[in-house]
């Protein structure tokens, strides 16, 4: 009977510590998904949040003029990001990852409406030696605008497809950047963009004149331009004289 | 693209692509498309899908070549340099390929390097063509066109 007291007794101790094992293994697992989730990383396949930030506005970067580089077919293609009215949305997109798709299947204009705001859409791809021209022939539907250009991925420094960049080309500046998993958190982040575009517009004209001479004054003094400096009061029909 | 190249100049925007075939032997040739608005990927040779598109300030222009059949033609007289301007009075609404109201256009064909091309021209303000010349004046400085040889 000793024996067999023993053996339950051991038994239970044996299940009792696997238990606090599970138990421990649980605890690092919630604890591992919500450091993930801190950073932003989501691991179930259903959610549609993903790191997706604007610029910081007071330090938006300005783009390049153009983007340049050729269309599936081959053909070479210049796009400005300094002309027409709408801001731009530059969808950098890979024809492998499988959260492009989407983005292929939901890009088939060469303009999109979101939050009543219309925006340009032009998709940019890697080169076609770093890319198949023949994979974004068949992803590209409709009438989208699809350039191939490694140089653009490198000018907008884009880790990773998908990549998002909005351009206002009245300024060229990235008023919003970054990535996003579907096009539900898109089109929450251009809303989000344009809604500050809004608010710092609404701040511009509320500014009074004593606001804009300090901003003016800051500007030209970064600029090397300081109070009674000549090039102040040139007169603009010397120039080239 | 075949012989053909543009710098282009800031805010402007430049395609090359081919001519639709509408031939039998269904050769095509090479068709430059620049403008000062955002050129779509679906246009007619002729800037179908974009003329609708200009406004008062926009300019758009096709060169268009055309077969070696064409070439040294009555129609495609020989020049041995690419206008550099267009005054404004060539420009008129009866040289629209696609009558736009206000609009106005220049079609211009010639034989340049043994290879025949049609330049056409729209501006998206007739009334506004002094100014729009200006901005046209010097972007065909900026067309390349390498030689053809002639076929024996």
């Amino acid at each position: 009977m000793t024996a067999a007291y023993s053996l339950i007794i051991g038994l239970a101790v044996i299940v009792a510590f696997l238990g606090l094992l599970v138990v421990s293994l649980l605890r690092t697992q919630a604890e591992i998904l919500r450091r993930l989730d801190g950073l932003g990383i989501r691991l179930d396949e259903d959610e549609s949040s993903a790191p997706l930030t604007l610029s910081s506005r007071s330090a938006a970067r300005t783009s390049t003029s153009e983007i340049s580089g050729v269309n599936p077919a081959g053909d070479p293609v210049v796009k400005s990001l300094q002309i027409g009215h709408s801001p731009v949305l530059v969808a950098f997109l890979s024809t492998t990852c499988t959260s492009c798709l989407e983005f292929w299947q939901a890009f088939d204009s060469d303009s999109l409406v979101f939050h009543n705001a219309t925006y340009r859409v032009l998709v940019v791809t890697l080169g076609p030696t770093e890319e198949s021209p023949t994979r974004a022939s068949k992803l590209s539907i409709g009438a989208v605008d699809v350039v191939m250009s490694s140089q653009a991925w490198s000018d907008f420094e884009v880790p990773g497809a998908p990549y998002f960049a909005v351009v206002d080309p009245s300024t060229r500046q990235v008023i919003g950047e970054g990535s996003a998993a579907d096009m539900h958190a898109l089109s929450t982040f251009l809303g989000d963009a344009a809604g500050d575009r809004r608010w710092d517009q609404s701040k511009m004209r509320d500014r009074t004149d004593a606001d804009r001479e300090r901003i003016v004054d800051a500007e030209l003094r970064s600029a090397g331009l300081h109070p009674d400096d000549p090039r102040l009061y040139h007169d603009p029909r010397d120039r080239g004289r | 693209m075949d012989g053909l190249s543009i710098t282009v100049p800031p805010a402007w925007e430049a395609r090359i692509s081919r001519t639709t075939s509408d031939t039998d032997d269904g050769r095509t040739w090479p068709v430059a498309h620049i403008a000062t608005i955002p050129l779509p990927s679906q246009r007619g040779d002729y800037g179908s899908n974009v003329v609708e598109r200009l406004g008062s300030d926009d300019i758009f222009v096709s060169l268009v070549e055309f077969g070696a059949e064409a070439v040294d033609t009555e129609l495609f007289p020989r020049v041995n340099d690419l206008p550099d301007t267009i005054g404004p009075d060539e420009f008129h609404p009866r040289q629209l390929q696609r009558v736009l109201p206000g609009q106005a256009g220049k079609q211009l064909f010639f034989t340049y390097q043994n290879r025949a091309f049609c330049l056409y021209v729209v501006f998206g303000s007739f009334a506004r063509r002094s100014s729009l010349a200006q901005s046209l004046s010097g972007l065909l400085n900026r067309v390349s066109i390498a030689p053809r040889e002639l076929q024996p």
